[in-house]
């Protein structure tokens, strides 16, 4: 016997991990995995312009998996408050008599910094290895991770994206105690994300109306480019948001956004409020089942100050209770600059070609996300690795990856609004672009 | 599980579709686990190799593809951070050779605390505490993670050359230990090379 034999018998023949050991460590790698893939799908709105509602986005999740929708809980019938018309009408005609501001011109960005902190919500490690029900989604913490966001943008779309995240902060010591109990995985904080931007260009509002019926009738019919999302009041509201927190925008337009949201149905005047950093301001909002939406603004300038998420009742399969507030923007500067700063990521400043490869011919479905010359070949490759055509949720339920596709699908290659990205879908032809509101490319059949 | 992907293929893939990475975890945490277990104990085995997964999984970018199975690089990260508590590892040979009873073992229900009376394996766990790290990571990857010279090498992020001469180093010390102790059962010489498994 030699020392290694003897050493291959020192402590041989142990038990393997406890299954509940397994279970932690797969799913804190889960819950690492499922934040990596949080920067949305190309489809989706720039996340520079819209880190919104992540906690509505949970929720519904949650009402899937419960199959218990939640009650919609929607205020005041369909009248429009008057003292809400006359607070809005003044806000555009404020909006109207600001100056316009000049555009960026060649080699220059429009920058903004603004501090955001959104609620994040992790269930323990039973639910990342069984079902989400009831039972396995009582070990629950909510963490809002706050980050300080800069963007730099070009007028042809391309720029760059900071943002430094900070200290994470738990609802509640019970909460934090549950986090550490599943091992204390990694919750988001403390990192620098740099990134460069490419093809998501101002929103161009020169063939759109200021008149504020006919804008209204164009953002609920989702016609704007680039300002889609899926049906419904609150969205509406969310939408008009959305263009409002653009500072780079026509006065005419701006005061234009201000009526429409003054004659919307179920739009509540807050009065004065105080935005997230104690600037006195003109809160509006909107409450779709357990949120309410808050737009605050500077009647002086009508420029948007802030938005504030707030938990409109206790929301039990999160653990939060009814005032929580769910997530906060404070914008807290704008200007034109003639640099995109210190440490500017590689590529930044310039046009880049993405290529997003959805499992399903809809924009909502799951996608990947690279770069490369020809889309169709890119996403083929794809589909031939056995890489599309797999969820996580199909994995998570299964415990494995799914075979491989016995034939990859025919694949279409279609343009939308973003001019840097390229859709590809399964689908026998042309008319899957059209469908979803796209045009082909040049040679785009796969 | 789906074994017909090559791990490197797995890695690549999830690149672009980060929950593939789950297949690795499930293809290998046993094999980590048990490695980190034999060296410091079934509880801190089950925080460092959760974090083996975590740390695979924010650099799998670097992943060489060329290398189809991803257990030396998945060892090797383990390596590194079990090495941050060398000091404990050491505490415990330490305690082992003086009181025959293995504080390893005596983490687990169920498992009969046994007292090793074996002077050989005594002097064995006593010569393992005197190893340098370096030459302990190369010589525990080869006999309990059952690596070859180039798999530690790669593990290790060092030349092949350089694993032969700390596993001879490291193998060298123990016989001298052992010797010293003056057990009759150990008078083989050291393999040359034993290369590739």
């Amino acid at each position: 016997m030699n020392e290694i034999d003897l050493l291959q018998e020192l402590r041989a023949g142990l038990p393997g991990p406890r299954a509940e050991s397994r279970a932690s460590a797969r799913g804190a790698l889960i819950a690492r995995i499922e934040e990596s893939l949080r920067p949305p799908a190309p489809a989706a709105v720039p996340i520079w312009r819209r880190p919104r509602l992540r906690l509505g986005a949970a929720l519904a999740a949650l009402a899937a998996l419960l199959v218990a929708v939640p009650t919609l809980i929607l205020g005041g019938g369909g009248e429009v408050q008057p003292a809400l018309g006359q607070v809005l009408r003044t806000a555009a005609a404020v909006a109207a008599t600001q100056p316009a501001e000049p555009p960026p011109g060649p080699g220059q960005y429009f920058y903004t910094r603004s501090r955001e902190a959104y609620l994040t919500t992790s269930f323990g490690p039973r639910c990342a290895t069984h079902p989400c029900d009831r039972e396995h989604a009582t070990r629950a913490w909510s963490v809002l991770v706050p980050r300080i966001r800069q963007t730099w943008i070009a007028a042809n779309g391309t720029g760059r994206a900071r943002a430094v995240s900070t200290k994470p902060e738990f609802l509640t010591a019970g909460q934090r105690k549950a986090w550490k109990a599943a091992g204390s995985p990694h919750l988001g904080s403390g990192g620098v994300e740099d990134f460069a931007l490419s093809g998501q260009p101002f929103l161009d509002t020169s063939n759109l109306p200021t008149e504020p019926r006919a804008l209204r009738k164009l953002i609920e019919a989702r016609k704007i480019p680039r300002v889609g999302g899926p049906p419904g009041e609150a969205e509406t509201f969310t939408l008009i948001g959305d263009m409002l927190r653009d500072t780079y925008l026509p006065p005419a337009f701006r005061a234009a956004l201000y009526r429409v949201v003054a004659e919307l149905p179920k739009v509540k005047l807050l009065g004065e409020v105080k935005d997230p950093i104690d600037r006195k301001g003109i809160g509006v909002a909107f409450t779709k089942g357990s949120v309410t939406h808050e737009l605050i603004f500077d009647p002086k300038t009508s420029a948007l100050l802030g938005e504030r998420e707030v938990a409109a009742r206790r929301i039990p399969d999160l653990q939060v209770p009814a005032g929580t507030e769910t997530g906060s923007v404070t914008y807290l500067e704008s200007k034109v600059v003639n640099s995109l700063g210190k440490g500017a990521p590689p590529g930044a400043g310039h046009l880049r070609q993405s290529i997003g490869c959805y499992e399903k011919p809809s924009l909502h479905a799951s996608a990947a996300v690279l770069h490369g010359p020809d889309p169709i070949a890119t996403c083929t490759k794809l589909w031939r690795e056995g890489v599309m055509g797999t969820t996580l949720k199909r994995l998570e339920r299964e415990g494995k990856l799914p075979k491989r596709p016995d034939k990859i699908p025919n694949l279409v290659a279609c343009e939308g609004d973003y001019p840097a990205v390229t859709y590809v879908f399964p689908g026998d032809g042309p008319s899957v672009c059209r469908r979803l509101g796209m045009r082909p490319t040049a040679g785009g059949e796969g | 599980m789906d074994q017909t992907t090559l791990d490197s293929d797995a890695v690549s893939a999830s690149l672009h579709t980060p929950a593939g990475f789950a297949t690795i975890f499930d293809r290998h945490f046993d094999a980590v686990h048990a490695y980190l277990q034999r060296r410091v104990g079934p509880d801190l085995a089950d925080e460092l190799s959760a974090q083996t997964f975590l740390v695979a999984f924010d650099k799998r970018g670097g992943y060489d593809p060329s290398q189809p199975d991803a257990r030396p690089w998945l060892f090797g990260i383990a390596t590194n951070l079990v090495r941050r508590h060398h000091r404990d590892e050491v505490r415990q040979f330490r305690a082992y050779a003086r009181s025959a009873e293995d504080p390893v073992l005596d983490a687990f229900d169920g498992v009969e605390a046994r007292l090793d009376a074996s002077e050989m394996r005594r002097e064995l766990v006593d010569a393992l505490a005197q190893v340098p790290v370096e030459e302990l990571d190369a010589l525990l990857l080869y006999a309990w993670a059952e690596l070859s010279y180039p798999e530690i090498a790669g593990a290790l992020d060092i030349p092949t050359g350089t694993v032969r001469s700390r596993l001879s180093r490291a193998r060298g010390r123990i016989r001298a230990a052992l010797d010293a102790g003056q057990s009759p059962a150990l008078g083989q010489p050291i393999p040359e090379e034993g290369g590739s498994r």
